[in-house]
């Protein structure tokens, strides 16, 4: 060790645990010997001769205007565990959970009707419409995207069900809203024109809506579809597959 | 003191801030008993006179029950804490030179015992040579020397307060004990003359 100064605190250590003298230091250090001479010893006589305590009547003074103020600034009652304000406690736990819930959002937005997540993407689609700024053309976005899973499930020979009752649960809420618009009555009536494509037929029977109509999971897929009548009324004059 | 008795103080430290900071005066009042003459000591080898020192002593407790919301005590010891606090009062009160809310101005409630005319002279006594000898030093050698050696905190401790590095610490304590060394030898030699 040759920096005078850790030599020094070196020194300071091992004589305040008394494993050195003043002696034994310069001994071991004698290039140093002079500068720790000087500084060792006014360490020394510092630490015995500035002993100072603060006079009586002022401690006392002070605590009495401590304890005036502490009564009229009383502390509020802790309402955290572990030292931490509530805020640092639960932060982390926070932002995992919204990291999780975009992450998920995110991840859901690719599920298709046989997938796990695809319960969530309904979930978000429908949280979708109610924050929308430009409701009609979300409305519209979310039935294709539904009667895109129920031709999907067609073309691949899965369970239609999923994607049956989550396009029928749209077009039920979009009558529901009083949503349907033009436009969007355009596009369903585009939907079933794709269905029908598909082989499935919507006949004047089922369109009225009587809804015995909901398919087994895993049935296969019948040649009509239900929907809900009020869709239908919003359908009228629209020519129909 | 043993390193189980250190261990057995520091969490009954620990535990009267974690009471103090839910709100228990009484707690608090305890840091206070403890930590009072240390703060005072320190002010007082920093502060111009021994008014100021218990002034900006009483401003310390003040600050510190307002603000105990902001210690943390993983970070450091609350005495680390409470000479950070006094030196920056210090040094507000050296720059601004603004009086500040003085003892004598807050209204009396319980003044215990009157300071005996014995007390004043042995502090004065005691820490007047002290005080003469360390005013020739810079504010930073002097704060270091009375935080390491008066007060008795580890360097790591020092630097926290003082809001330095380590070696920054180690290079103002050799410099500082130097110059107190080269007073204290002129201090002798005069006297033998």
């Amino acid at each position: 060790m040759t920096d005078p100064d850790r030599v020094l605190e070196e020194c300071l250590k091992l004589l305040a645990s008394g494993q050195l003298t003043i002696e034994e230091c310069l001994e071991r250090h004698p290039r140093h010997a002079a500068k720790l001479s000087r500084a060792l010893q006014a360490a020394g006589w510092l630490q015995s001769s500035a002993d100072l305590f603060m006079p009586v009547a002022a401690r006392n003074q002070v605590a009495s205007a401590l304890a005036a103020h502490m009564a009229t600034h009383p502390r509020r009652q802790a309402r955290t565990l572990w030292g931490l304000p509530a805020y640092r406690q639960w932060a982390p736990a926070l932002a995992a959970l919204a990291l999780c819930l975009i992450a998920g959002t995110a991840l859901a937005q690719t599920a298709r009707p046989t997938d796990l997540l695809y319960g969530w993407r309904l979930a978000s689609e429908s949280a979708w419409l109610s924050l929308s700024p430009a409701p009609e053309a979300t409305a519209m976005a979310v039935a294709e995207r539904r009667a895109q899973d129920l031709l999907w499930t067609v073309a691949t020979g899965e369970q239609t069900e999923p994607a049956l009752s989550a396009y029928q649960d749209w077009l039920a809420r979009l009558q529901s809203s009083d949503m349907v618009t033009d436009r969007i009555a355009q596009a369903l009536a585009a939907h079933q024109a794709a269905f029908q494509a598909s082989g499935i037929e919507l006949t004047g029977t089922e369109l009225d809506g009587s809804s015995e109509d909901t398919l087994p999971a895993g049935t296969p897929l019948p040649n009509t579809l239900p929907l809900p009548s009020p869709v239908l009324e919003g359908l009228d004059g629209l020519p129909l597959p | 003191m043993t390193s189980q008795t250190q261990r057995s103080a520091d969490a009954t430290e620990i535990d009267l801030v974690r009471r103090a900071k839910a709100g228990e005066e009484r707690a608090f009042a305890a840091i206070y008993q403890a930590y009072a003459d240390r703060v005072y000591r320190f002010l007082r080898y920093r502060a111009p006179d021994q008014a100021s020192a218990e002034d900006l002593t009483s401003e310390v407790f003040l600050r510190a029950w307002d603000k105990l919301d902001t210690f943390d005590p993983q970070g450091a010891p609350i005495g680390a804490w409470l000479f950070r606090i006094a030196r920056n009062l210090a040094i507000d009160h050296d720059r601004l030179k603004k009086p500040i809310v003085s003892l004598d101005e807050i209204p009396p409630q319980d003044q215990g015992a009157p300071a005996s005319l014995e007390d004043r002279l042995s502090a004065r006594l005691e820490g007047d040579r002290v005080m003469n000898l360390l005013d020739e030093l810079t504010n930073d050698q002097r704060e270091v020397l009375v935080l390491k050696f008066v007060e008795g905190l580890p360097t790591a401790q020092v630097a926290q307060v003082l809001g330095k590095r380590q070696g920054a610490i180690r290079a103002l304590q050799m410099r500082g004990l130097q110059a107190l060394g080269d007073r204290l030898q002129a201090e002798a030699t005069e006297g033998t003359q």
